[in-house]
């Protein structure tokens, strides 16, 4: 397993150089079997989905280095998930100059974000690790699997089999991060 | 004998699709589960005191190199595959992940009938799709499911003759181990301490699936206000039972969630992480044990508590035996049907307390307890010394056959909030080795009045299967990441024999003759906790190829 992930990861690594892997974003759009029925689409607002800013838009200068935001995408025109259950998104900060290459086409700046629907059971993804393996790292809290977002969420251990799908997201002018395109890949298990 | 019935008309639906059916059966009775024939395999431990043991003997090790296989067969599940096949004269009963069932022919491998859950999409289990096997009673055989259903089956046929509910599973409440027949009534425990249920032994008519009671393991004004509602305590291991005081001795899991700022070190969290004594007839709590009041490590109390006879004092007394999570082998006097701690022995590295007081009570370490915020480094990690795969105990060497772990944590608590269905731990952890240990996994035999060990065998990797040991003088298990299959001199611990399976060997072998010949069967299907929980540790199994076979060998 390690060692085909690490293939595997390496091929993405290249061909996001090209712009030819599935989930990278090309500018014209982006690669990726998404559905009429996706849980994200361009334009889409992203809501706090707890903590004191709860239901409020994500603004780009509260996502930090080391912390996570957890929100979910909603229609801009109704204010609701267009899927509830697979609508979640974990922000993140990359520390400046740690950015990778297949995680730049689809950030704002250093900020990143990712399905929270973790694809080994579908729990949420939502919190940076503070100890071990995970530390700096998105973990989900049901099997401690370890995603890291400043390569493209890929599993640096536990058990889910894939990574997180990336969500493209920009800065709006109002300063609020929203959703560029729809999700680079399926969300959630297989 | 089995004489296999017609095959039955095209059009039957997947779940319960019958093949063929049992011409002959023989019913199971109170009479039976109390003293099982040698030939057959009645419970998943063999006997309702967990011990472990077949009285074969035809088997021994003399001629144990020349077992080898005589059946196999693939359950087409790529899970952990956990459970103990039951074997009532020739007529097999194995269930594998996912809920499935197979009947069959004991001495051939042949398909009787076969059970295939269409379980809801939504299921979630902390750790694994597993199963750990059925009861039989009467005509009917009985398996709890993911769902947390409990069917009852016709024995000949396969077709569900009641289908209960037992709890909801959305909320996370799964059922992955065997029922137990306790005086005539069908006990099942429930599963679902990372998701914050509370747990509970309900018991039924066998016959109808009708409760005769339930008895929840939380207990209010044990636990801070209200959250003994959520308070896990889930009694996801199969007890035993002892048919002279008509008591039910089940064990219990870690409390939820895992550590709670709301706790104060006065909160004991009963019944978590406990033994419990239960009135068969009335699930009336009457005594408990609480290994680890006020958890803070995971140390779930499920271990199977095996029911003995032990030297106290220069008397023989009736006792239960239970290799903890914690790391201790505890011994209890259970005489009239109570629990009371005679003493306890480390049988793995330990420091998670400083010790036990007089009374079994754990002395914390503050340097090793965490907290929310607080971050430690404890041993055994959460798996355990020994977790869910079950220890053996042999009447002849009087010895009890742990399949231990050597590992420890590094653990920290974090805040956490109920909701239902969503995961409840409120911690963050990763498994490590102990320190200059080149082995995790050890197979020791050990006496279980005194802990004073007779003989081991260890393992680079964890071990995660269960272990049977008989009257012929050997002991098995089997491995993860060599994926063997082993047989040991259960006087001396001497590897005799050994059999390089398709994959990692988690299941419970156990041992059944018709006519005449003896038979060794045992599950080989990696899967199970490890890799979900173990992190670091988990790389140990990274190689091993994934699939359920079941094993039968004989000496032909």
């Amino acid at each position: 397993m390690t060692d085909a992930r690490a293939t595997r990861r390496t091929f993405l690594k290249l061909t996001a150089m090209t712009g030819a892997a599935a989930g990278v974003v090309a500018v014209s759009g982006r690669a990726g079997a998404q559905t009429a029925s996706d849980p994200a689409k361009a334009g889409d607002l992203l809501l706090h989905q707890d903590g004191p800013n709860k239901g409020k838009p994500v603004k780009a200068t509260e996502v930090k280095v080391g912390e996570a935001v957890w929100a979910v995408a909603v229609d801009p025109a109704t204010k609701k998930p267009r899927d509830a259950m697979k609508g979640g998104v974990v922000l993140t900060k990359v520390a400046s100059g740690k950015l990778q290459a297949s995680s730049k086409p689809n950030a704002a700046g250093d900020i990143v974000a990712y399905s929270s629907v973790c694809t080994h059971q579908g729990c949420p993804s939502k919190e940076i690790g503070s100890l071990g393996q995970g530390k700096g790292h998105i973990i989900c809290t049901c099997h401690g699997s370890i995603y890291d977002p400043a390569d493209n969420a890929t599993v640096l251990g536990g058990p889910a089999p894939k990574r997180l799908p990336a969500l493209p997201i920009k800065v709006d002018a109002a300063g609020a991060v929203v959703a560029k395109a729809g999700f680079t890949g399926k969300v959630g298990p297989k | 004998m089995i004489r296999v019935g017609a095959l039955l008309a095209a059009g039957v639906s997947l779940a319960g699709l019958a093949f063929a059916q049992v011409g002959s059966y023989s019913a199971v009775t109170n009479a039976r589960l109390a003293a099982p024939e040698a030939s057959n395999w009645l419970t998943t431990r063999g006997n309702q005191m967990n011990w472990g043991y077949s009285a074969l003997d035809k088997i021994t090790p003399a001629n144990v190199a020349k077992l080898s296989p005589v059946w196999a067969y693939s359950t087409g599940q790529t899970e952990g595959h956990e459970a103990a096949p039951i074997v009532n004269n020739g007529v097999m009963f194995v269930s594998a992940p996912m809920n499935k069932l197979f009947a069959l022919d004991a001495t051939t491998g042949n398909l009787l009938w076969k059970y295939e859950r269409e379980l809801p999409d939504d299921i979630t289990s902390c750790c694994d799709v597993v199963n750990r096997g059925v009861a039989v009673f009467g005509d009917m055989v009985y398996m709890g499911t993911l769902d947390a259903h409990l069917l009852a089956f016709n024995a000949k046929t396969g077709k569900i003759v009641w289908d209960r509910t037992i709890e909801d599973y959305k909320k996370r409440y799964t059922i992955t181990s065997a029922p137990l027949m306790a005086n005539g009534h069908l006990v099942t425990g429930v599963h679902g301490g990372e998701y914050g249920v509370r747990g509970f032994l309900e018991a039924m008519d066998p016959k109808t699936g009708k409760s005769l009671w339930k008895s929840y393991t939380t207990m209010k004004g044990s636990y801070p206000d209200g959250s003994e509602a959520q308070g896990g305590a889930p009694t996801w291991l199969t007890g035993a039972y002892d048919a002279g005081s008509k008591t039910i001795y089940w064990g219990t899991g870690n409390p939820s969630p895992w550590m709670d700022p709301r706790r104060k070190p006065t909160d004991d969290l009963k019944w978590s992480s406990s033994l419990i004594a239960v009135d068969a007839d009335s699930g009336k709590i009457k005594q408990g044990f609480q290994y680890s009041p006020n958890d803070a490590w995971d140390y779930d109390g499920v271990n199977e508590p095996i029911l003995i006879d032990t030297m106290a004092n220069g008397k023989s007394v009736p006792s239960v035996v239970t290799a903890h999570r914690n790391g201790y082998l505890y011994r209890f006097d259970r005489s009239g049907g109570g629990v009371k701690y005679l003493n306890a022995e480390k049988y793995v590295t330990v420091t998670a307390y400083k010790g036990l007081d007089k009374n079994g009570r754990p002395i914390w370490d503050p340097q090793h307890r965490p907290d929310v915020g607080k971050q430690v480094n404890s041993c055994p990690s959460f798996l355990g010394g020994k977790n869910w795969h079950p220890a053996a105990y042999s009447p002849q060497t009087k010895l009890m056959y742990i399949p231990s772990n050597e590992w420890c944590m590094t653990i920290k608590g974090a805040q956490t909030k109920y909701a239902a269905g969503e995961a409840y731990v409120g911690a963050e952890f990763e498994l490590n080795a102990v320190p200059n240990l080149n082995y995790v996994g050890n197979l020791q035999a050990v006496d279980p009045a005194t802990g004073k060990k007779v003989w081991s065998q260890t393992f680079k990797a964890p071990l995660w299967g269960g272990v049977l040991t008989t009257a012929g003088g050997l002991v098995f298990t089997g491995t993860t990441a060599d994926r063997d299959f082993i047989a040991f001199d259960a006087k001396s611990g001497k590897k005799l024999w050994s059999f390089k399976t398709n994959s990692g060997v988690i299941g419970q072998p156990i041992s059944y003759s018709v006519n005449g010949k003896q038979y060794v069967a045992v599950f080989s299907g990696y899967g199970g906790a490890i890799p979900l929980w173990a992190g670091p540790m988990a790389q140990l199994t990274k190689d091993t190829p994934r699939g359920g076979v079941l094993w039968v060998f004989a000496v032909n």
